[in-house]
């Protein structure tokens, strides 16, 4: 833990963003030290994503900045810092396959594109990748061919193909079994254990949150902003705040 | 089923009963039933007994809303009774709160005429906006691509150029030789009036290759590469696809567009010149057929007006048109937000657009040429 605590791998200082005319988070600040797993919690509609959007760089923050390391994030659309890019690795909501692209070519994209590989390389390490989630069996087909759960693997996989430092998801276990979203759980703490990669999680679920969080903040949609901080197991147990205990008994407990 | 009696209580004053169900399957019916007792039996009081009713859903429920809604607009008043207790919640509050799901139904009010002209003239403003915009972000990737050549790899130029060019050849072909058929055809008609009959070689072909040619390849582009553009990045947009590509690091633009802009650039003038061909091939059967022009003469005849500064002329509008209907069909998909409407409108604007821009540009190209008219001569 001591270690852990060292660096932080990510700061938002006063994020507040929103679209068009609707402010969606406020004042938003925490540290996700370096190799923690981190848990970005709240019900739908609180501005998870948001916050997600802005942490990486797709949406463009009304205030406050976001630094990875002693580097400042900029919009990609303004000033894209393919340095910190290329340290991050992204599961979105719905997987974002390439639709027109077989798996392996789907994960052997980023190495095609970013790395001076030669096509040997690439071969092997798209082999590998797909062998760590557990799809070697699929590499060729589409991404409309897979289920839920192997589309999410796969972007895993694509996540993973450059080895990036920092992993964000944005709810994992949506439209999973809990027997699915319980052994992504797993991949993720491996890969978490295994290369010390910080690890950011969106997501709704308390098991999956108790689960695998270190740490965790909770949104609140009314305040729109964070309303409790810390071990997800502190703040269920420990909470005075009327807002959190709602959140974890709504969930039925 | 369902019954519906109803009986006079006194001279102002009506006892609706409903008896059975009412479902989906006939609230229809006992909608339409109840609006004629309504509209019969106008300036009563009416009361409307459930005590019969034995099953109601939602349906059921909204035909009641709506039949009190009806009545308090007549200026009747209406007492539910023996309301069941599951609809309770719904039908109990009912003058008060009736009222406020009239409205959400409908449209939001049309705006009047000069504020739609205005509107319009606003989204003209945006999208020449927005098409400058995209130019520029087209330039700066080509820019940047260019100076790091090695780290972008358009692996799939090939099937890119396959798709645009290769695959339209067929549709092409049979357009542009009927094209050239038809032209040759009407000019028969009034050529052999003044037995100018040798003349049809002129006219399809200087028509084919400046005008017909270019033009007619272009827009058979707009509707394959140009619609088809808009609809896949516009998809990958919805699937989050493009957003995808941002965080990887890699820029979209320069990733998707800058290959398809050179894909149609290139195939663009091929298939004109395909086109051109083919339309005076056309022209020299409908000539051999109906005119008494043997295709040696027809062709002697090409070959003396046809100068080599036309086909270039050609060829020139057809590079920048295919320029245009790729960027505009890529721009079109990076504007999608939302869902799949949203990628519909945005192949059916892609098309639009690029008729627009390339009758707009060939007039432009008219001008030019007529200024100057001895550009591409040797
Ligand atoms: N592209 C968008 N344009 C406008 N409003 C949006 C957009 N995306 C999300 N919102 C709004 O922002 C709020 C938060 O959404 P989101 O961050 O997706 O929530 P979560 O991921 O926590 O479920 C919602 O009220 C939603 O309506
Ligand atoms: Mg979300």
């Amino acid at each position: 833990m001591a270690e852990k605590q060292s660096v932080s791998a990510i700061s938002a200082r006063n994020i507040s963003a929103g679209y068009a005319e609707q402010i969606v988070i406020r004042d938003i600040s925490f540290e996700i030290p370096k190799g923690e797993v981190f848990a970005i919690m709240g019900r739908s509609g609180c501005g998870k994503t948001t916050l997600f959007k802005v942490m990486v760089g797709l949406l463009k923050p009304l205030k406050g900045e976001i630094y990875y390391g002693a580097s400042k994030m900029e919009p990609i659309s303004e000033n894209p810092q393919l340095g910190i890019l290329r340290k991050l690795g992204v599961l979105f909501q719905g997987g974002a396959l390439f639709s027109s692209m077989t798996i392996a070519d789907n994960v052997a994209l980023p190495l095609r594109q970013l790395t001076s590989l030669s096509k040997d390389v690439i071969k092997e390490l798209v082999y590998l990748k797909l062998d760590l989630v557990g799809l070697s069996d699929s590499a060729r087909k589409l991404p409309d061919e897979l289920s839920g759960g192997m589309k999410k693997r796969a972007a895993l996989a694509r996540a993973l193909a450059l080895d990036p430092e920092i992993l964000f998801f944005d709810e994992p276990s949506t439209g999973l079994d809990p027997l699915t979203s319980a052994e992504l759980d797993q991949t993720i703490l491996n890969i978490n254990s295994s290369i010390r990669t910080t690890i950011v999680v969106i997501t709704h679920e308390l098991r999956s949150a108790f689960a695998i969080a270190d740490r965790a903040i909770l949104l609140d949609p009314v305040d729109k902003t964070v309303i409790a901080q810390g071990p997800p197991q502190e703040l269920r147990d420990c909470s005075t705040d009327q807002r959190v205990r709602n959140f974890f008994q709504g969930h039925g407990g | 089923m369902f019954q519906i009696k109803s009986k006079q209580k006194s001279f102002d004053e009506l006892l609706i009963e409903i008896e059975g169900s009412i479902s989906v399957e006939n609230a229809a019916f006992v909608n339409d039933e109840l609006t004629r007792i309504l509209e019969s039996q106008p300036l009563k009081n009416m009361e409307l007994d459930l005590v019969g009713i034995n099953y109601l859903d939602g349906s059921g429920i909204a035909v009641i809303r709506n039949f009190v809604r009806n009545s308090n607009m007549l200026r009747n008043t209406v007492t539910l009774s023996n309301v069941p207790a599951e609809a309770k919640r719904f039908l109990e509050t009912k003058q008060c709160q009736i009222n406020e799901s009239t409205s959400i139904l409908e449209g939001i009010d049309e705006p009047d005429f000069s504020e739609q002209v205005g509107q319009g003239l606003l989204v003209l403003k945006q999208s020449a906006y927005d098409i400058i915009t995209f130019l520029g972000a087209v330039i700066e990737a080509f820019v940047t691509g260019f100076r790091r050549s090695a780290s972008i790899k358009w692996d799939g130029f090939t099937r890119i150029f396959e798709k645009a060019g290769v695959d339209a050849v067929p549709i092409v072909v049979i357009l542009s030789l009927l094209m050239g058929a038809i032209l040759a055809f009407q000019a028969a008609i009034q050529l052999r009036k003044f037995g100018a009959n040798i003349f049809v070689a002129d006219l399809v072909s200087l028509s084919i290759c400046l005008e017909m040619g270019p033009l007619l390849t272009a827009l058979i582009m707009s509707g394959r590469s140009g619609a088809g553009y808009a609809a896949h990045i516009g998809s990958m947009q919805v699937s989050e696809e493009i957003d995808a590509l941002r965080v990887l690091g890699i820029d979209p633009v320069l990733y998707l567009v800058c290959p398809r802009i050179i894909a149609v650039a290139l195939a663009a003038p091929c298939l004109t010149l395909l086109a051109d061909v083919m339309g005076i091939i056309g022209g020299c059967l409908v000539a051999g057929f109906s005119l008494d022009v043997t295709p040696a003469t027809y062709f002697n005849q090409v070959k003396k007006v046809l100068e080599i500064s036309d086909v270039l002329k050609g060829l020139t509008k057809s590079f920048i048109f295919g320029i245009q209907i790729a960027g505009i069909g890529c721009l079109r998909g990076f504007q999608v937000r939302g869902g799949a409407e949203s990628v519909g409108a945005a192949t059916t604007s892609a098309v639009v657009t690029c008729i627009f821009v390339l009758t707009v540009t060939n007039a432009v190209f008219a001008v030019l040429f007529y200024y100057f008219p001895r550009i591409w001569s040797f």
